[in-house]
């Protein structure tokens, strides 16, 4: 179990020139399977940048690796509809079920840092197991209805 | 979750699809108050469309009616040609009998609806009405509608044993159906 709040501001090294990226300011979640499918981070430069989960090489205690700073893209350069633009982050975003009722706002998420899979969507109102997710757009989480 | 909703609670609705983004907002229920059934909503845009959208959303395609949103797979769901939407809106009374007067067959008044309420579950259907005080009554009561005998923009006649099952509140309104429907069959 890992807390995405834990893994806020980690730093992110290249592992091929030993350089320091950045540091993991938020990240994008997607479904089917549900997934974290990028880190955005902040870099020296003023703009973010983002690097898809499969470029991530390991999820450490104290910084996260990836292979090279190949896969690190200027956020402004994504279209809405790509998995890793910033509207497919999750936190802070109201969670709708798809029949249409509110449960909460997303606080946090768990996650497996091995695989990046999503275990669980904390809310306000309680944890909305990962494999309920359908979809993150700009306005909510949609998940499946319990039970 | 909340099985009754009131129509002025949908109206202001987002529209969103189950990718999440939202692509309108509820302007208006559109039913036919003969049968109960939605037929469509009217749309307005939100943000930079803001203002009436030249689109409907046919209850066909719609996903899933809820207290916080109404639900659509994606963005195709909403009607580009109006035309369908439109005559649908034209039917008698369709969506605008907030207003209208209550009146039994025998000529008395019951009060003017305020609001439609519909029951979310299994298929939506308006089971009646809030009807707002008249001289007589005096408060605000919800009146089971099951077969009106006609409606039209100003007025909707019901049979005269309506008046003998109001309920206090929207969740007693199935009760007060039931007990209606029994009446009317035993009087026809």
């Amino acid at each position: 179990m890992m807390l995405f709040s834990t893994a806020q501001g980690r730093t992110v090294i290249a592992l091929s020139t030993a350089e320091r990226l950045g540091t993991i300011t938020a990240c994008t979640i997607a479904p089917s399977p549900a997934h974290i499918s990028s880190l955005h981070l902040r870099t020296r430069g003023r703009h973010g940048h983002v690097m898809l989960w499969k470029n991530v090489q390991s999820f450490g205690e104290d910084a996260v690796t990836v292979r090279s700073a190949e896969g690190l893209k200027p956020e402004k350069e994504l279209e809405s509809a790509e998995e890793a633009h910033k509207s497919h982050d999750p936190l802070g975003k109201r969670v709708l079920t798809e029949a249409g009722e509110s449960m909460g706002i997303v606080e946090d998420i768990d996650f497996d840092e091995k695989d990046g899979s999503l275990r669980a969507l904390l809310t306000t109102e309680g944890k909305v197991p990962g494999d309920r997710l359908k979809g993150v757009g700009g306005y909510a989480v949609v998940v499946r209805r319990p039970g | 979750m909340s099985t009754y909703l009131r129509a002025r609670e949908i109206s202001q609705e987002p529209v969103v699809t189950l990718a999440g983004e939202d692509v309108a907002r509820i302007k208006d229920v559109v039913f036919d108050p003969m049968r109960g059934s939605i037929t469509c909503f009217t749309l307005s845009g939100r943000g930079l469309l803001a203002g009436p959208l030249k689109r409907a959303l046919l209850w066909k395609k719609v996903h899933a009616l809820g207290p916080d949103a109404v639900m659509i797979r994606d963005e195709d769901s909403l009607e580009e040609d109006d035309e369908a939407a439109r005559e649908r809106i034209e039917a008698p009374g369709g969506g605008s009998v907030i207003g209208a007067r209550v009146m039994t067959e025998e000529g008395s008044a019951l009060g003017t609806i305020t609001d439609v309420i519909i029951e979310t579950s299994g298929t939506p259907k308006v089971i009646g009405y809030e009807v707002g005080p008249t001289a007589r009554t005096g408060q605000t009561v919800f009146l089971p509608v099951i077969r009106p005998k006609s409606v039209s923009e100003e007025m909707m006649v019901v049979p005269a044993c309506t008046a003998d099952f109001t309920a206090g509140d929207p969740a007693g309104l199935p009760a007060a159906a039931e007990g209606l429907r029994r009446r009317l069959e035993q009087e026809a």
